[in-house]
């Protein structure tokens, strides 16, 4: 009996074995990069190790977690992730559905024509609008404080980026601007699945375009709108890239981030520390993996 | 009456904000046009006058943007090239075949979806190490690869389980194996998934920091367009007009990418957020 389903287990691979060499190069690409690193961190995070030869073998168990649970500087960077997520979010998804829900007027002229703006910056490397912007912002002779010069909005030049009450904000709002492209996009897509005659009906009583904003899209927008926040949420919360280029984490950590406290122990500092950089790594994985399962578990009840 | 006045409030409000939207790029095309005496004396005004390629050549030529630029359209290349050839091998038999272990293989990748980079960042750069790769153009694409594989695996697999038999099988008494199947009748077919993968892999490897930044620290002749940016700006601090250029040189050419072909991006996007 149990050779028997041996046999057939093995005639069942030998038959579907054109389907093993066609998944086998992704999925070996699959378990040396994306597997194995997930595993790895984890293993790291319990070694002390400055990076030299190929493995860790100073072995500490948990210590490089209880080191940082007592890093100011990891919960710094963890309060200005939140920080940056909360605000980046409650400024970004509003502006791009009210955008969205204007561009999506029936008898709107030019709104591919608007949309292909706002996405402009999406395409766009963040790396070097993080760059662009630190000339934008800055106090010597940057437009934006030309501008507010020349309206006398202020007396002297301000240093946005150089000040630690400024800089988490200017941040914010260049991704603001960065990112809000793609989420009108999303919210193009959910308002197009609104039955128009809802709006029809709406029209017939009565009602305002601000009216049936609130009253019929809104309530109608309910699942699109939760599973577009878990988005935001989840891509917001891997921010690197812009603060690393526009202001490196600081002035004085104002503006460090999970990702950036990983980097610097990891590639930045002198002083390497990849356990350490490790168990910053698994810390950061699990809060982003929660929200991502949130995503896909509320996602998943909503197509149902 | 009210339709009217209602459009002029739209149309306000939209070119407001895309004066906002477009103001950093045409600021930075500007400063790239103009002298570094204009750009300090210019303030906010954006015409340059008179209009100067000076920057774009040394941008071009001392800073070294003619390479980064060939190595951005090589590593963002080679992102889609090895994506679709992979993905779509493996998408197709995870979509059509039940072989055993299929459901085991999709749920590990699935759940490693939404691991993000910066966790798994230092485990890659060992690996690229240990194989050797550390410093080359294929460890860097490799270390990039991994995480979008799984999300153009899941894109293929989904558009090649709703293919219907027939064809497969009308193919099979025509006398093709397996391998002539897949390449002359199933790979065509799924050209919008191909389109899709381009964009979203283009895109990405364009747009990526980490990743060339972590792998070029030796080997600066490998610099991509980003990192390139960001290595100039800690070089070359005080030129701010070749900086400028630099931006556009590794911005411009993807909005004009981006112009053409501006409906499948944007179908791309939409449709990998319902897949």
């Amino acid at each position: 009996m149990i050779s028997n389903e041996k046999q057939s287990l093995t005639s069942k691979i030998w038959e579907f074995r054109w389907s093993y060499i066609f998944l086998a190069p992704a999925f070996v690409i699959y378990l040396m990069f994306v597997l194995w690193p997930v595993l790895g961190s984890v293993y790291y995070s319990f070694f002390e190790w400055d990076g030299f030869g190929n493995w860790p073998e100073y072995f500490i168990g948990l210590r490089n977690y209880i080191e940082i649970f007592q890093d100011k500087y990891f919960w710094n960077s963890l309060s200005n992730t939140f920080q940056y997520v909360i605000f980046q979010n409650i400024f970004k998804l509003p502006l791009s559905l009210v955008i969205a829900w204007i561009l999506n007027s029936k008898k709107l002229r030019g709104s591919n024509f608007y949309r292909a703006i706002f996405f402009l910056p999406v395409i766009s490397s963040t790396a070097i609008i993080g760059i662009v912007m630190t000339f934008i912002l800055s106090p010597w002779n940057g437009p934006v404080n030309e501008l507010l010069l020349n309206f006398n909005f202020v007396n002297t030049p301000v240093d946005f980026l150089g000040s630690s009450s400024y800089a988490l904000w200017m941040v914010i709002l260049v991704e603001v601007w960065h990112m809000s492209g793609q989420y009108i996009i999303y919210w193009l897509a959910g308002l197009q699945s609104i039955p128009s005659e809802l709006y029809e009906a709406a029209e017939v009583d009565g009602a305002n375009s601000l009216q049936s904003f609130i009253y019929i899209t809104i309530p109608a927008l309910k699942p699109v709108i939760i599973i577009v926040t878990l988005l935001g949420v989840v891509n917001s919360l891997k921010i690197f890239d812009i603060v690393q280029a526009m202001t490196g984490g600081g002035p004085a950590f104002a503006t460090d981030v999970v990702t950036t406290f990983i980097y610097r122990n990891a590639f930045g500092s002198s002083l390497t520390k990849i356990g350490y950089a490790s168990a910053a790594a698994i810390l950061f994985g699990i809060i982003v993996m929660s929200f991502g399962t949130l995503q896909g578990i509320i996602i998943s009840k909503v197509k149902k | 009456m009210r339709r009217s006045k209602s459009q002029f409030f739209k149309h306000l409000f939209l070119i407001t904000l895309s004066a906002v939207w477009l103001y950093p790029f045409l600021w930075m095309v500007s400063a790239s046009l103009k002298s570094s005496k204009q750009m300090w004396e210019g303030g906010i005004n954006l015409i340059p006058d008179p209009i100067m390629f000076e920057n774009y050549v040394r941008a071009w030529n001392t800073a070294n943007f003619s390479g980064y630029f060939l190595n951005t359209i090589i590593y963002a290349g080679g992102l889609v090239v090895f994506g679709i050839i992979f993905a779509s091998m493996s998408g197709y038999v995870i979509g059509r075949y039940p072989f055993p272990g299929r459901k085991i293989v999709l749920a590990m990748m699935i759940s490693t979806l939404v691991v993000p980079t910066a966790t798994t960042i230092i485990p890659v750069f060992n690996m690229v190490k240990i194989l050797g790769l550390l410093n080359t153009r294929i460890g860097m694409i490799l270390a990039s690869l991994g995480g979008s594989l799984v999300f153009n695996i899941l894109l293929f697999s989904g558009f090649f389980q709703g293919i219907p038999d027939d064809l497969e099988d009308a193919a099979k008494i025509d006398g093709c194996n397996f391998v002539q199947q897949f390449i002359y009748i199933m790979f065509p077919l799924s050209k919008p998934i191909i389109a899709t993968v381009t964009i979203l892999n283009f895109i990405n490897g364009w747009k990526a920091f980490l990743i060339p930044l972590v792998f070029t620290f030796s080997r600066p002749g490998l610099r991509t367009l980003g990192v390139g940016m960001y290595a100039f700006v800690g070089e070359y601090s005080s030129d701010w007009t070749g900086m400028a250029a630099g931006a556009s040189i590794s911005i411009v050419p993807m909005m004009i990418v981006f112009f053409i072909f501006q409906r499948y991006f944007i179908e791309g996007l939409a449709g990998a957020i319902k897949g």
